[in-house]
């Protein structure tokens, strides 16, 4: 019998610590979330803080997004519409790798990448990438100079207009291109207009190799020879990161060209179709230019000015995507 | 007797003198000639600590602290600032620690609704800074950046970090006196109203400047954001689940980390994936104010080998080194080079491995810079030695 009651109680106890371990933590919630467990009739909103038993189920509204913790590990989920947590239950006892092996791995990492300047500095921008900071860098916060063509991610070494929202309180704008790594100045133009035509292919631009460009408003009395840049974000843009690749554009309509429905689709349907696959290609501008030439194929067209604006606020260029709107509106 | 007979050489011990003599030559030079360390802003400000931190520890692995849950006020005005207090009052949470400078008077009516807010929170510790220090009293001003207003009957707390403008935060000092009295940190006030006991034992430590043991970034405390208080219908949410009830909760500026976001109390921390030049700072202050607070809370210091320690360790590895590097010159000449710079390549490495051991487990905190410097001088300076001095001075010759 005490044998019995020790067992029990053991079983018990094994029970609940692996109840314990299966517990969900909610670190953080954006945009509409909901769940529901078999103890819920319907379904509740959810809010960072909450445990979670692994029976419950997590529903996503359109780009909601939330971060979990179980088992010590950090599971996010953005995928809309139910997900059910017991599908992460097994995955958390996955091994971890430790810390022998990431220490031979960064030692390995480290000499094998390297080896010569130019692999060192491959390493480094692969390692950038890595980080926060992504290739959405629009987004208008505090910044005094806000961007209205959405040149970010990819470019094709072509002739490529940068432009922004002209300020009321600025008569000039310095423009610059940079390099990532070293902040060596590629192109720079002081301008009246809030736009520039730069022809990529004749900047000493290496393919996939990291820049960025940003514009900062001055007025007649800030000007210097310098052109010393303000540290200050209300007087500039952010600085929005691109990387030249001519080869991956090529193949990604390659590709598209393949497609039976590519090849049956009018003209304006192919423009929408490619603005598709080079905007998942991060070939923004490109993506940008298609979309452009299919509102001429179609002006009057209101899906496409609103496709055009869905894809401009997704770059975090709202004030641009609600221009489109806007005059789309005033033209009716 | 033996052992140290066999273990003593003057020629070592004269060439381990004369490396530390040029170490401490070469630290004192470039003390005094700043801007001809080329380490000042980059490589300078990092540690193998920063290594570990970032690349040894599993990047999907999060430690969650439940006692602390963070809300992101963005940059209110002050009426939103009081609404949440009154409702972060009805959740009860044990502490509100408020990160968020109070700097000045605004609209009168509004300001006496926020002091009516802090007034009726016992449990609030407010955010001051400390701004000058006094190097003759060796005392700082009493904390600025809060108007006396709103912070007459709070706590007060400083934020300020022990670094410079954009170094890496590593530590803090968890109190300060000033002109006034003595004043904590905000984060360990924020745990001595939470709990008192763990911050006497904290204090036990009597450290004056505490490194930080950071346990996670901002995925290791749940984060809600100013909406979710500001909504009655969430707020109501926030009520029945009691999420907030006797917890630590930090309130402040706390983004997501989105390109083009204000770069508002972000600091780099050795958490940050790029450890050296140029990166994004990666942590929010309040975020660190929290992992401040865990490491007190769980008693998860780190702990440092006293320096005497780690320098006589130091002398003795040079010493090792240097003695054995000696024999191979002397003895098999020809392979003096690759036999010694093998030995350096698989010292450093088992030396950065037991410090990343140490650290990681133990969050033991091993400084052997000195030691490995020595090591790596002990090549050159066994052939300076052996090729320019030893021959020029007749004493050594008939050591």
């Amino acid at each position: 019998m005490r044998l019995f009651i020790f067992s029990l109680f053991i079983l018990l106890l094994c029970q609940a610590a692996a109840q314990e371990s299966n517990i969900f933590i909610v670190t953080e919630v954006s945009g509409k979330a909901q769940y529901t467990d078999k103890q819920l009739n319907k379904e509740q909103q959810l809010l960072p803080g909450q445990q979670l038993s692994a029976d419950a189920s997590v529903i996503l509204a359109n780009n909601a997004r939330v971060s979990l913790v179980h088992k010590n590990k950090a599971i996010v989920l953005n995928k809309t519409g139910r997900t059910s947590l017991q599908t992460f239950v097994n995955q958390g006892d996955k091994k971890n790798t430790g810390l022998i092996n990431r220490f031979f791995n960064y030692i390995q990492e480290g000499i094998t990448n390297t080896g010569n300047d130019k692999k060192l500095e491959k390493y480094h921008e692969q390692y950038i990438t890595k980080n926060a900071g992504g290739v959405k860098g629009f987004a208008g916060g505090e910044y005094g100079v806000i961007a209205s063509s959405p040149v970010i991610g990819m470019l094709r070494s072509t002739s490529v207009t940068f432009s922004w929202f002209a300020t009321n309180d600025s008569s000039f704008y310095d423009f610059q291109i940079l390099d990532y790594q070293t902040d060596g100045v590629i192109y720079k133009a002081l301008l009246r207009d809030n736009a520039v035509t730069v022809e990529l292919q004749k900047l000493v631009l290496e393919p996939e190799r990291k820049y960025y460009w940003v514009v900062q408003k001055k007025l007649p009395g800030e000007l210097s020879v310098s052109f010393t840049f303000s540290d200050e974000p209300y007087k500039s843009s952010p600085e929005v990161e691109f990387v030249i690749d001519n080869d991956k554009l090529v193949s990604a309509i390659a590709l598209l060209e393949k497609e039976e429905e590519y090849q049956k689709a009018d003209a304006l349907y192919k423009k929408l179709m490619e603005a598709l696959v080079f905007e998942n290609n991060q070939f923004i501008y490109e993506a940008y230019l298609r979309l452009q030439e299919a509102q001429k194929l179609a002006p009057d067209n209101q899906l496409i000015k609103n496709l055009t604006a869905a894809f401009l606020a997704r770059q975090g260029l709202i004030r641009a995507g609600s221009e489109i709107i806007n005059s789309a509106g005033n033209n009716q | 007797m033996t052992l140290l007979k066999k273990i003593y050489d003057p020629h070592s011990l004269i060439i381990t003198v004369l490396i530390f003599l040029f170490i401490s030559l070469f630290r004192f030079l470039f003390l005094n000639m700043h801007f001809l360390d080329p380490f000042n802003n980059g490589l300078r400000d990092y540690e193998i600590s920063d290594i570990v931190y970032s690349q040894f520890r599993d990047p999907d692995e999060v430690e969650p602290v439940p006692e602390i849950v963070l809300i992101n006020t963005g940059l209110p005005d002050r009426v939103a600032l009081a609404t949440m207090l009154q409702r972060l009052k009805k959740a009860a949470p044990k502490v509100v620690a408020v990160d968020i400078e109070l700097d000045g008077r605004k609209d009168s009516l509004t300001d006496a609704i926020l002091k009516a807010a802090i007034d009726d929170m016992p449990q609030i510790v407010l955010a001051g800074r400390l701004v000058r220090y006094d190097p003759s009293e060796r005392l700082f001003d009493p904390l600025a950046n809060c108007d006396p207003y709103f912070s007459e009957n709070a706590t007060m707390g400083y934020t300020n970090f022990v670094s410079e403008d954009t170094s890496t935060i590593r530590f803090f000092a968890p109190y300060e006196e000033t002109t006034d009295s003595i004043v904590r940190a905000f984060a360990i006030e924020a745990v001595k109203k939470y709990d008192p006991e763990k911050s006497k034992k904290f204090f036990r430590r009597r450290n004056k400047v505490e490194l930080i043991y950071y346990t996670g970034n901002q995925n290791s405390f749940a984060r809600l954001e100013a909406a979710h208080l500001l909504d009655s219908t969430t707020f109501q949410g926030v009520l029945e689940q009691a999420l907030l009830k006797d917890k630590i909760v930090i309130v402040g500026y706390i983004g997501t980390h989105e390109p083009g976001e204000p770069e508002l109390d972000r600091f780099f921390t050795p958490l940050n994936k790029r450890y050296t030049g140029k990166a994004y700072p990666d942590m929010y202050g309040a975020v660190i104010h929290a992992n401040i607070a865990t490491m007190v809370l769980r008693e998860k210091y780190v702990f440092e080998f006293p320096k005497w320690f780690i320098t006589v360790f130091s002398w003795i590895f040079c010493y090792a080194n240097v003695f054995i590097f000696y024999r191979v010159y002397n003895e098999v000449n020809a392979t003096f080079h690759g036999i010694t710079r093998l030995l350096q390549i698989i010292e450093v490495i088992l030396i950065f491995f037991m410090v990343a051991f140490f650290f990681y487990y133990f969050r033991v905190k091993i400084d052997f810079n000195q030691g490995i410097l020595a090591m790596i001088l002990g090549y050159e300076f066994v052939m300076i030695y052996e090729t320019l001095i030893r021959h020029r001075i007749k004493f050594l010759q008939n050591l």
